[in-house]
């Protein structure tokens, strides 16, 4: 419940106050969240599952935000930023894909 | 007794206020904050904010050549419509305007006026013939006449002279008879003292027994026009 209020808080938090991303930030920031959205829908299959936990919650969402921001950051070094901020998000949603079907196939059985 | 999936959401979506559950909210808190930020920084600056340096290099890239083109373009365009204002035009209409007034006073096909000298030469026997009145034309010509006119006919760059058949003199074709009339525009004491040299002009034609007489005047007009004629083997280079 928590946490649903708290996506939906941040949302209108995010609508009132119009935050100003950091320059520094804003190749990283779009990857960061994806990478959050696959912990969060990895959350909630866990959750229909019956295996979740807030803990492995918490650390696969820290870990794949800071990971996936590094690899871009690497990339970035390395000159080859777009290729790699490319296939992260590829990976990412390829990864989401599947939570999203576990998640099917517990609701609707199917 | 095995849960079922709708119990697990049910008490999922069952407020409890653990520690837990207020970090993990507090992290979706965070999520929809950030992803929100992100979306409305894609929004308001556009692809250049988010760009990677690369593509910026590329876009930058583009830009510069555009801009080449398009100050070439400018230059160009600068240049001619420079041309077109700054009079450099009418200052050609202007020269070429008067170089025409200049030529067609020499080609005879205009009238003048300016100071001068008038000759008349009256010969009431007969005696003038055509090499004396070209003697007189071609003195006047060199003492800087500029218009010649005899008895109402131009005498321009291709006019002749001849004899007339019985009396007189035939001036491009036209018998003029005396007394012979010469009107020319230019200095007209350079011109009177052309006439008075030894054995000129007016020697000559008191020498044949006819009457010589010139007068300076400060003011003459010479009406008489030629159609300019348009050259049938001589073309202009330029």
């Amino acid at each position: 419940m928590i946490p649903a209020l708290g996506l939906l808080l941040g949302v209108v938090l995010g609508v009132v106050l119009q935050p100003a991303v950091p320059l520094w930030m804003q190749p990283y920031l779009p990857i960061a969240v994806v990478a959050a959205l696959d912990a969060v829908f990895g959350a909630f299959r866990a959750l229909l599952a019956g295996v979740f936990e807030d803990r492995v919650f918490v650390v696969s969402f820290l870990s794949n935000v800071i990971v996936a921001a590094f690899i871009v950051f690497l990339g970035d070094q390395l000159g080859v930023g777009a290729q790699l901020s490319t296939g992260v998000v590829v990976v990412l949603a390829a990864r989401i894909f599947s939570n999203l079907a576990a998640i099917r196939r517990h609701v609707f059985k199917a | 007794m095995p849960l079922s999936e709708r119990d697990r959401v049910r008490i999922a979506l069952k407020p409890r206020r653990t520690r837990r559950q207020w970090i993990v909210g507090g992290m979706c808190v965070l999520l929809g904050f950030v992803m929100v930020g992100t979306v409305q920084t894609n929004d308001t600056t556009g692809v250049l904010a988010s760009a990677r340096e690369s593509d910026l290099l590329q876009i930058l890239d583009d830009l510069t050549q555009r801009r080449a083109r398009l100050e070439e373009e400018t230059r160009v365009l600068t240049s001619a419509r420079d041309q077109l204002l700054s009079g450099s035009a009418e200052q050609v209409i202007a020269q070429t305007r008067d170089r025409v007034r200049a030529l067609s006073v020499l080609a005879g096909t205009v009238p003048v006026y300016g100071p001068g000298l008038r000759i008349r030469i009256t010969d009431p026997q007969g005696v003038v013939d055509s090499s004396i009145i070209l003697d007189c034309v071609e003195e006047l010509r060199d003492a800087g006449a500029e218009a010649i006119d005899i008895n109402g006919r131009r005498v321009v760059v291709n006019s002749w002279f001849a004899d007339g058949r019985d009396r007189g003199i035939s001036i491009d074709g036209v018998v003029v008879t005396s007394p012979y009339v010469i009107t020319a525009i230019g200095d007209g004491d350079t011109m009177a003292a052309a006439m008075r040299i030894p054995g000129g002009v007016a020697d000559a034609v008191n020498a044949v027994g006819a009457n010589f007489a010139a007068t300076s005047m400060q003011d003459v007009t010479i009406d008489s026009i030629v159609q300019p004629h348009k050259p049938r083997y001589a073309a202009a280079t330029s």
